[in-house]
């Protein structure tokens, strides 16, 4: 991992497109903007991660259990 | 082409069925083709087969459904990597979670799945700052309720 410190107002170019800016420091919070090409998706990494579990536990589902909520969904 | 699939054993999916996800899903990144099996029996349920290894399938509704009132604004960015112009082109999934326990099955409405019928193109876009939760419960407390008493 690379480690930078960057101070108010200043930023990180990262390949060549996409540049990070250190917009606010709070205490205990930083705001960051970032401006990458549209095709480069940027989430925040607890969000992307549930998306990512529960796309592995609904891989899980099975046919007898649909069945049941067929009935409950009447 | 022929696929296998754990449900339903070999299928053979046309050409034209092939669904095409450019960055796959969350934790599925390296399953770029899809197929929408429309089942009978699992109405309204879906299934997104991966046509990729590994063949993992997802049950997929309808969300509106579900929930009338689920409503969001797709990005420019999240139409374009549906190569669409046209909303009125796409169609809208959630993906189902159905643990041991039926009743607590949920509802991913916080990344549905787009699809671009015209050219098939999907993705699983993500809500960002949305008032939608990974895990909308499917049926309300009072039927999961009333279903546990008549033992389902």
């Amino acid at each position: 991992m690379l480690v930078f410190t960057r101070k108010k107002d200043e930023s990180l170019i990262i390949g060549n497109e996409i540049e990070v800016t250190i917009l606010n420091i709070g205490s205990g919070t930083v705001k960051v903007g970032i401006s990458a090409p549209r095709h480069i998706s940027v989430h925040r990494h607890e969000v992307y991660e549930a998306i990512k579990r529960e796309n592995l536990a609904a891989s899980q589902s099975q046919i007898p259990k649909v069945d049941i909520l067929k009935k409950l969904l009447g | 082409m022929r696929i296998h699939t754990v449900n339903f054993g070999d299928l053979e999916v046309p050409d034209e069925q092939v669904i095409t996800f450019k960055e796959g899903l969350p934790g599925f990144s390296k399953i770029h083709r899809f197929a929408v099996l429309h089942v009978e029996e699992l109405k309204p349920f879906q299934y997104l087969q991966a046509l990729d290894d590994p063949p993992i399938s997802l049950f997929i509704i309808n969300p509106f459904i579900v929930d009338p009132t689920y409503e969001f604004r797709l990005a420019d960015a999240d139409m374009e990597d549906v190569n669409s112009t046209n909303s009125a082109d796409l169609t809208v999934y959630a993906v189902a979670t159905i643990p041991d326990d039926a009743t607590r099955a949920t509802l991913n409405l916080m990344a549905p799945i787009v699809i671009n019928l015209k050219d098939r193109f999907g993705k699983q876009v993500i809500l960002h700052d949305s008032k939608y939760s990974v895990k909308h419960p499917l049926v309300s407390d009072g039927v999961q309720n009333e279903a546990k008493d008549q033992g389902a």
